[in-house]
């Protein structure tokens, strides 16, 4: 049985020799080129590997980063809602090479008046203007952001300084040497914004009825840049797009705040009984027990009493954190508190959420639930989670994250009433700002370059987590079938990806430079993962590749080719290809079925084959010796066919191929061996400039089917077009390309044969209206 | 004065000065038409965010509208179509062609609002103006498909530039 297959398709490579010269006659004029196959390796795009890093996409042996450790006395003042704040830094070169300076950053500064970032965009007037954009432009009074630094010293002794917008050089009196650290101080304070109006990734939020603001504070002090050895020191201005590029460190952070605020920030709590009432470290540590269910810490009564109090009092919360990039709080005297622990691996993490009231009924439901689902599921791909606690914050329409803690949106209305929308765009924020802990808080990319490396990275994971959330607690998705995300399938990203080529950039682009920053760095990337670990390289060969990068760069600083080349070297899938067309460039997926022929064997010559033939000197093939037993295919409709070919016992117009099989099996053989009847060429083309696996489900006439996947590499030798054979003893009646939508192919209606106009969810619609 | 300024306050918080750390909120609709030779219509579908779609209306027409499946308000129809008309043009080879809003349908966090151009003799140009949901946010992006006899051609439509032309043959 398998023999005679193997004999039939190598009498089968007669046509297609066939076309292969049919086309070259066609070509010979054309000029030369440059390697341009879709499968060159990616040797003029990769970084050449080095001591610092690998070819294998680790980090090499003399691989370094340096770190910035922060001591710091912050003070809010609520009325005026200004942050003033004081820090001894301590930076230490770690680096082979001598540092003439160093440089800070003062993102705040893109809220400075005049500041240059609202200028970013180009654009004429507009044809037309409602009130209120008018206002917003050319009536609304400027905020006065930014930050002041009232001095910058050494000892007492003041520093020379240059800021250059958002970005402040240094200058340290001499060099800093490799090995050596450098101390200094500086004072600072700032206007914080109110990030409902004026959007922003911290600020706070007013609340007009009880007069009380709920404060997410983050980018708040003068924060060290990166100096590496792809970057030197991180010199791209924070533009508001790409995010931070930081180092890591260690941080003591002392804020002081109304004393009837709650507060929560990165690191761990060092004086609790100061700041914690005795009720409140009793539910704590009762918390601390509870793995199922979130305890109350302060409760909605405690938070609503609290929100009229207005303390001029004060109380200082002191926090340290160790090993981390940055450093956030948030505070409020309206926020409830609530927390549980999650085993991650042998370790116990608090899972904690705070949430004025405005977020109830869906807060205390379901935000630390999801955090502590977000731990598990990301811990089981990457590394077990190795902070002690994560934190979910309410803040009204943003989702932002920060070491150990982030904001997150997901509001009800005024009467607690809400909508699945609303519930599963809250759940889905907190496990994409949660997640934002392991990609780019802890496996620390550069995001000012990058924005793909943590959101692209964290979206596929969110995808993951959410559909685990759903098994999870079915609770949650009750008449759903499964947790509805909104990004990772690969049907979902197809409306960007067929779109105008002119509003579209590669993955590979600077977030500054890309007209669709969502599907640009989340979107794309995560579909493109997902289609890497479905349908390329498998669930085994991905996850183990994935898990060996996050852990390879856990607590370091990965490049994008640190990133390729793990995938490659964990797993020995070459995906050069993938990455070239998927990251690099903005083509976009479409195969089709372009034709399909059918064939019977034959021992007489056909046509076609007396041609090939002659063009080696044969002429009279049927007496050649070579070729004298040689079985030809005949297309069903050609000019050399005739009805009468077609019989029930297929080897009828082939007597000598019936003569080789009865020589050469056993009776007991030729009675299991069914010889097809029905020879196939199905040609494959390719609109689309990316290549993919081909995908095809054949359906036959008795109404069963097979699904084969034909590797990527058919399309090595040729880009546009390409044939494959079958041979089968039913008949088929039907062919469809990537019947489960697995490959974002951007157009279907070529993927079916016969040609077949399925009803389109526009008819659907329409029908189901009547 | 006065009146300016309380609308200022009520319409400022929706706008975007420093966009996009916001996993989701991006400011993008979709909008998917095809030419039906046979029908000799021109079917639409666009896709916008349900969140955003309510908060204009609500803007717009100063009504609680409540767009969600489980709750929605009674005349939400009607105000669509009211905002579709007054957002959404087509021209076909210069002549501009009545818009029939059949309904809608909500998937996921979108809704899918569908469509219909009929009586469309063959053309061979066909003129977009899509400002939808660029009354709320400056930069709101609209994707256009448009696919006749098998090819598709696409446009971007931005507030500050509405129109899109895409040219067949
Ligand atoms: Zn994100």
């Amino acid at each position: 049985m398998n023999k005679l297959t193997i004999i039939l398709s190598s009498f089968l490579i007669l046509f297609a020799f066939q076309i292969n010269f049919a086309q070259d006659d066609q070509e010979k004029s054309k000029q030369g080129k440059m390697n341009e196959n879709k499968f060159r390796q990616m040797y003029d795009l990769l970084a050449t590997p080095n001591s610092f890093r690998t070819a294998a996409g680790a980090p090499g042996h003399e691989y370094y980063q340096n770190t910035a450790d922060y001591k710091m006395e912050i003070e809010l003042d609520d009325h005026t809602q200004r942050i003033t704040g004081k820090a001894e830094i301590t930076y230490t070169n770690h680096s082979p090479n001598v540092l003439d300076y160093l440089w800070m950053q003062l993102d705040q500064n893109i809220r400075e008046k005049g500041s240059i970032s609202k200028e970013k965009d180009g654009g004429g007037f507009d044809p037309l203007m409602m009130p209120d954009g008018f206002v917003d432009k050319y009536m609304g009074e400027e905020f006065d952001g930014g930050f002041r630094i009232n001095s910058v010293t050494k000892n007492g002794k003041p520093l020379p300084h240059k800021i250059n917008w958002t970005m402040m050089r240094v200058d340290m009196g001499m060099p800093l040497q490799p090995g050596e650290t450098f101390t200094f101080e500086i004072e600072w304070n700032y206007l914080v914004n109110n990030h409902v109006t004026n959007r922003a990734r911290s600020g706070y939020e007013h609340f007009e009825e009880d007069g009380n603001n709920a404060y997410v504070i983050a980018q708040f002090f003068p924060r060290m840049a990166v100096y590496n050895d792809v970057e030197g020191w991180q010199n791209y201005q924070f533009w508001g797009n790409g995010e931070w590029a930081l180092p890591f460190g260690n941080y003591e952070v002392d804020i002081t705040v109304p004393a009837d605020h709650i507060m929560e920030a990165t690191g761990e709590l060092q004086n609790r009984k100061k700041v914690f009432t005795k009720e409140m470290i009793g539910r704590y540590n009762n918390a601390k027990l509870s793995f199922d269910e979130p305890v109350l810490i302060v409760t909605p009564e405690e938070a609503e009493k609290a929100e009229k109090g207005f303390s001029e009092e004060t109380k200082t919360w002191q926090w340290k954190a160790e090993n981390v990039r940055d450093f956030a709080f948030a505070t409020s005297r309206k926020f409830i508190y609530d927390a549980m622990n999650v085993k991650v691996g042998d370790r116990e993490v608090m899972a904690i959420s705070l949430y004025p009231k405005e977020g109830n009924p869906l807060w205390e439901r379901w935000s630390t639930k999801a955090v502590a689902a977000t731990l598990e599921t990301y811990s089981k791909y990457t590394f077990d989670y190795p902070y002690h606690k994560a934190i979910s914050v309410h803040a009204k329409n943003q989702g932002m994250e920060y070491p150990m803690i982030c904001w997150n949106y997901g509001r009800p209305d005024a009467q607690g009433n809400y909508s699945d929308r609303v519930k599963f765009g809250m759940i889905s924020v907190i496990i994409h700002e949660v997640g934002h802990n392991y990609f780019p808080m802890i496996v620390n990319s550069d995001e000012r370059q990058w924005g793909w490396m943590d959101e692209g990275l964290n979206t596929f994971m969110q995808y993951l987590a959410e559909q685990e959330f759903g098994e999870k607690h079915p609770e949650a998705i009750k008449g759903y079938d499964k947790y509805p995300s909104r990004r990772g399938e690969p049907s979902q990203i197809v409306d960007y990806m067929k779109g105008d080529q002119d509003f579209i950039s590669p993955i590979m682009s600077n977030p500054e430079n890309v007209y669709q920053l969502g599907n640009n760095a989340y979107g794309k990337p995560a579909t493109a993962l997902n289609i890497l670990r479905e349908t390329i390289m498998g669930h085994e060969l991905f996850d183990y590749a994935f898990k060996t990068y996050a852990q390879r760069w856990m607590f370091k600083h990965p490049t994008p080719d640190d990133f390729f080349r793990t995938m490659e070297d964990a797993s020995a899938v070459d995906l050069d290809w993938f990455w070239r067309g998927w990251f690099y460039s903005t083509d976009y997926v479409d195969i089709g079925i372009k034709d399909v022929k059918t064939y019977i064997p034959t021992n007489t010559p056909t046509k076609e084959a007396k041609e090939l033939l002659s063009q080696y000197g044969i002429t009279d093939p049927e007496n050649y010796p070579g070729t004298a037993d040689a079985v030809y295919v005949l297309e069903i409709g050609s000019e050399d066919f005739d009805e009468s070919m077609l019989t029930d016992n297929p080897l009828e117009n082939a007597p000598k191929l019936n003569e080789y099989i009865l020589d050469n099996f056993s009776e007991q053989e030729r009675r299991n061996m069914e010889v097809p009847k029905y020879f196939y060429e199905i040609v494959f083309d390719k609109p689309g400039g990316l290549v993919m696996p081909i995908i095809v489900e054949y359906t036959y006439e008795d109404g069963t089917t097979e699904k084969v996947k034909y590797p990527v590499q058919v399309w090595r030798l040729n880009d546009q077009e390409v044939s494959k054979t079958l041979a089968s003893d039913k008949k088929i009646t039907k062919i469809v390309l990537d019947p489960d939508l697995e490959t974002a192919d951007v157009d279907l209606s070529n993927n079916t044969w016969p040609k077949e106009e399925g009803e389109s969810e526009f008819e659907e619609f329409k029908n189901s209206r009547d | 004065m006065k009146i300016v300024i309380r609308f200022f306050f009520l319409v400022f918080p929706l706008m975007i000065l420093l966009s996009s750390f916001d996993w989701h909120k991006f400011y993008v609709s979709v909008t998917n038409m095809e030419y039906k030779k046979e029908a000799k219509s021109i079917q639409i579908i666009t896709k916008v965010f349900a969140d955003d779609f309510e908060d204009i209306l609500k803007l717009r027409f100063s009504e609680d509208v409540i767009l969600s499946p489980e709750s929605e308000t009674k005349n939400a129809n009607q105000l669509i179509e009211k905002y579709i008309n007054a957002k959404f043009q087509l021209a076909v080879d210069d002549e501009k062609k009545q818009l029939n809003y059949l309904g809608k349908k909500y998937k996921h966090d979108q809704i899918h609002l569908f469509i219909e151009v009929l009586n469309v003799e063959e053309f061979s140009r066909v003129q977009v103006s899509n400002l939808i949901l660029t009354d709320l946010f400056d930069d709101q992006k609209n994707l256009i498909h448009f696919k006749k006899d098998g090819k598709t051609k696409s446009a971007v439509t931005l507030k500050s530039d509405p129109k899109a032309l895409l040219k067949f043959k």
